[in-house]
């Protein structure tokens, strides 16, 4: 599938140690990550969301549910609540800062998940062939038939509602994606002289699969990461839009747009400023992910 | 080609064989207890194990399987409890107005999506190729049922012209039906209108630059013939492909959309079916998508072959 | 530089690659891409009319019609998606009042004329379908489909085998009997310009160098470009390692005084990297820009290889 990317150094360091060399080519990574504005915007805003789900006490005005009922519904600006408050009297901008530890944790833990899985499976399908290759991926076509969103709701129903479930569901419904993009990676990896030449060594294929193949399958593997991290933070923000996430009281940015809907009409901030909160994290770190395949290689099919 | 397409077709048993073995684990080897989560927090163990014996979850595993497959085969996806109906007539009211809502999205997402990349292609680095390409980062970008959200507020709160929800009825006129199909069909739209625009510059750029576009130039023909014709046929295949993934995507966007714009579709159906714990509507319908979509994958393939002329409509069963 | 043509007439452009002849090539036809390309001054006068002078639809006319062109790699110049009978049907009609069944007809009359076998069978198949000399004459076929009056040829035969060049070269030379078309050949190879042309026009850098009938050039060869083009030619005693020019042609962003060639030029002088020879007449029919080959001096030949 995406026998296009090239793999990071294609001199290994086994047979040929040429450390100054990968240095200089990792340096000119770096480089032209660094000259690409759009992504640099984009790393801006992932740093922002770091800082903020990591200081969230520190730059929170309020408690995220220190509620306040008399002042329910209010406008931002007033009364120090940077975006106004809730329908509980919440103060908006807390929660929204705290919202974004559980928009990073299901972003990072769910792709984790099924980035090691879906690696895996890659990895054992592309590696072996045969038998493997055919159940793995028939597997995979499988769970590539459901839309996206529809895995992850159907898995929810059956789960039940709260935070790990969710990075459960969004982690199982990302497995065919990796799995896919490792096994057409390993195909083309596999092929390549110096793994015949490892293995006339003698290495096993644990050792080959790991410290080989692996290695060069990393570049599209992040680059795919960082992409669909964007995505789970979307899935996550619906399933919790649609009640099947997040459970209240926890602050997550889709609950929020979840009651902002409800209330629509007397303080459409609620539901404006969560959704922003979603479209600019998923926008960094989709122009992110653009820049960092742009930087390893542009023809990569990711 | 008949004869090819049928092949293709006996090919998918093994596929959908795998979607509805897929949605049997879901629903039954998943830690979770169906008759658990279907009851609510509150139900008594003797409410768990009646709801149990009604759905046969008391029933082996394997029978259960056996039961599950060979009603499928049989059309039947079950009883809703909460309808007290066959899931598969609920989703025959529905599916049609889900197809009308999806079809109307796709129109809009290609119409507008792609002339907008191959006019960024043509005048790339111009200010119409920065507006298109930022617009279309943000679009890629869109959480839609924010979108949804937001376009009630400003099209329907605010400004009034447009209906917030429900689809209107064809006795009310054609009219009516029109102007609720608009704000869904925008919401929805939208990702799959800047990645079509995202696809079409980066497969035009490619494309024009080859030297068969050369030769069109050189037989006097017009730069519109040139591009709308020579290259933009060249530029569908990576289009296609992408469009299939679209068209999957949407179908789950529809539950989203249907939900913000309460279209009475599917994906309604889906959201009130999971607020409601019946899980067999949850079940019917999300095979009953699956199933589509990957007949729609097989177009796709089919459409591949009249857009290119190389690729021949082979058995390549496996991923 | 400049250089004229009459009807029925063949000349050849020859230099190495990047020495300016597509761009030649592509400038007549109007179609150097703007930006970066722009025809700054001088005029290319077709039939009385100044090609420079004509607005984009004036040379849409004359594109595919009156002048046509064959590039160079038939692999990638025919559009992969579209039959090759749609792709000559396309120009005939784009030019000619013809309806489709009579556009039809014509285009089976090409592909027979350029020897395609099957031709009403031919016409439905995609380029993918074709060898590389067979898509060279359908190139053909749709550049002399509605009768040119010229046509620019640019390494017809390059991309080809070796038997199929010649087959392509004496197709051209036929259908340019029948139909008295004027030829452009652009090319890096002396033997195709032998073979096919009666005025030959050697390119460096962008600048004439050299300009003579092919048999003055061919008998007495001036320029010192010329004779290591000449050298590095295959000849059939050719054993061993090919001589070839050393070095590479000069970027012409860069301002140079001199003679374009002197840096690699095994006979320059002190003057010729001061200043810039002109092209002038030194015998009959034979113009030749170098500051020691004129009408009362010459240079001796090094013999064969110099590499």
């Amino acid at each position: 599938m995406s026998n296009h990317a090239q793999p990071l150094s294609p001199a290994p360091a086994t047979l040929a140690p040429n450390a100054p060399k990968k240095k200089s080519k990792e340096n000119s990574v770096w480089s032209r990550l660094l000259k690409n504005k759009l992504a640099m915007v984009g790393m801006v805003i992932i740093a922002i969301m770091v800082i903020f789900a990591l200081f969230a006490p520190l730059i929170a005005t309020h408690g995220p549910n220190d509620m306040d009922l008399a002042n329910s519904l209010s406008e931002p600006g007033i009364d120090g609540h940077l975006l106004g408050t809730d329908n509980y009297g919440r103060d908006l901008f807390s929660r929204i800062v705290y919202g974004t530890r559980i928009s990073l944790i299901v972003g990072i833990f769910a792709i984790g998940l099924g980035g090691m899985i879906g690696t895996l499976l890659g990895l054992l399908a592309g590696y072996y062939g045969g038998k493997w290759d055919a159940i793995i991926m028939r597997l995979m076509d499988g769970l590539f038939a459901f839309p996206f969103i529809l895995l992850s709701i159907s898995l929810m129903t059956v789960l039940g509602a709260g935070l790990f479930n969710v990075i459960l569901a969004i982690g199982i419904a990302n497995i065919p994606g990796f799995a896919r993009i490792v096994r057409g990676q390993v195909l083309a990896v596999k092929e390549e002289e110096y793994i015949e030449v490892t293995r006339s060594l003698g290495a096993n294929d644990s050792r080959i699969i790991f410290h080989h193949i692996l290695p060069n399958c990393m570049a599209p593997i992040i680059v795919y990461a960082t992409m669909h991290v964007a995505g789970a933070i979307i899935s996550e923000a619906a399933l919790s839009f649609l009640g099947l996430g997040v459970q209240p009281p926890t602050a997550s940015w889709g609950s929020i747009l979840k009651d902002g809907k409800d209330f629509l009409v007397l303080s459409p901030h609620m539901a404006t400023f969560s959704g922003l909160a979603i479209l600019l994290s998923v926008l960094g770190f989709n122009l992110f992910g653009d820049g960092l395949r742009d930087a390893l290689d542009p023809k990569m099919k990711v | 080609m008949l004869k090819l397409i049928f092949k293709r077709l006996f090919d998918l048993i093994p596929t959908l064989f795998v979607v509805a073995t897929t949605v049997f684990i879901i629903t039954r080897l998943i830690p979770g207890d169906p008759a658990a989560v279907l009851l609510g927090p509150q139900a008594s163990p003797d409410e768990i194990a009646k709801m149990r014996e009604t759905l046969g979850l008391n029933q082996p595993l394997y029978l259960q399987y056996v039961d599950f497959l060979g009603s499928l085969l049989q059309g039947d996806l079950g009883t809703s409890l909460g309808y007290n109906q066959p899931v598969m007539s609920l989703i025959m009211e529905r599916f049609p107005n889900t197809l009308l809502l999806s079809a109307c999205a796709l129109a809009l997402s290609l119409l507008i999506g792609i002339p907008a990349g191959i006019i960024s292609a043509t005048k790339q680095y111009s200010f119409w190729d920065y507006t298109v390409m930022i617009l279309s980062l943000v679009g890629v970008s869109m959480p839609i049922f924010w979108l949804g959200v937001m376009l009630v507020l400003y099209f329907s709160v605010h400004l009034g012209w447009l209906p917030a929800t429900g689809m209107g009825s064809l006795s009310e006129g054609f009219g009516s039906v029109v102007t609720h199909l608009i704000l869904p069909s925008i919401a929805l739209s939208t990702i799959p209108m800047a990645t079509f625009a995202r696809i079409t510059r980066s497969s035009m750029l490619e494309v024009i630059r080859q030297d068969y576009i050369k030769t069109a130039r050189a037989k006097g023909l017009r730069e519109f013939f040139v591009v709308w014709k020579h290259a933009l046929k060249n530029a569908m295949t990576p289009l296609l492909t992408v469009m299939g993934m679209q068209i999957s995507s949407m179908l789950g966007g529809a539950v989203l959309t249907e939900t913000i714009f309460s279209w009475p579709g599917m994906g309604r159906l889906v959201v009130d079916a999971i607020e409601n714990r019946d899980f067999v509507v949850v079940q019917g319908t999300v095979l009953f998508i699956a199933v589509i979509f990957v007949l729609i994958n097989l177009l796709v393939d089919i459409l591949y072959t009249v857009v290119n002329p190389r690729v021949k409509l082979t058995n390549k069963g496996e991923g | 530089m400049s250089f004229d043509l009459k009807q029925g007439e063949t000349i050849g452009i020859v230099g190495e690659s990047g020495s300016g002849k597509s761009v030649t090539s592509t400038a007549i036809l109007g179609l150097i891409p703007s930006p970066p390309g722009k025809i700054e001054r001088g005029s290319i006068l077709f039939e009385g009319k100044d090609l420079t002078k004509l607005s984009q639809a004036q040379m849409r006319k004359i594109r595919g019609n009156e002048i046509s062109m064959i590039f160079q790699d038939p692999m990638t110049s025919l559009n992969p998606v579209f039959t090759v009978g749609n792709q000559i049907i396309e120009v005939i009609r784009l030019h000619q009042q013809l309806d489709k069944k009579a556009a039809r007809q014509r285009a089976i009359e090409m592909l027979k004329l350029v020897g395609i076998p099957e031709p009403e069978k031919r016409l439905e198949q995609y380029p993918h379908e074709f060898s590389g000399g067979m898509r060279q004459r359908v190139m053909i076929a749709i550049a002399l489909a509605c009768n040119p009056k010229l046509l620019i040829a640019d390494e017809p035969t390059t991309a080809l085998d070796v038997t199929v060049q010649a087959q392509i070269l004496d197709l051209m030379k036929k259908l340019q009997d029948d139909l008295q078309t004027s030829i452009i050949m652009i090319t890096h190879d002396l033997g195709v310009v032998w073979e096919s042309c009666q005025k030959v026009l050697v390119m460096y850098a962008g600048n004439t160098v050299e300009y003579a009938t092919v048999e003055e050039l061919y008998e007495k060869p001036l320029h010192p470009y010329t004779w290591g083009l000449l050298d590095s030619q295959i000849k059939s005693d050719t054993t061993g390692k090919l001589p070839s020019i050393p070095g590479n042609p000069p970027d012409l962003r860069e301002d140079i005084a001199g003679c374009y060639f002197a840096p690699r030029c095994p006979y320059a002088k002190d003057k010729c990297f001061s200043e810039k020879p002109p092209l002038v007449e030194v015998a009959p029919n034979h113009l030749v820009a170098c500051h020691f080959q004129t009408s009362d001096h010459r240079l001796e030949r090094k013999g064969g290889s110099q590499a």
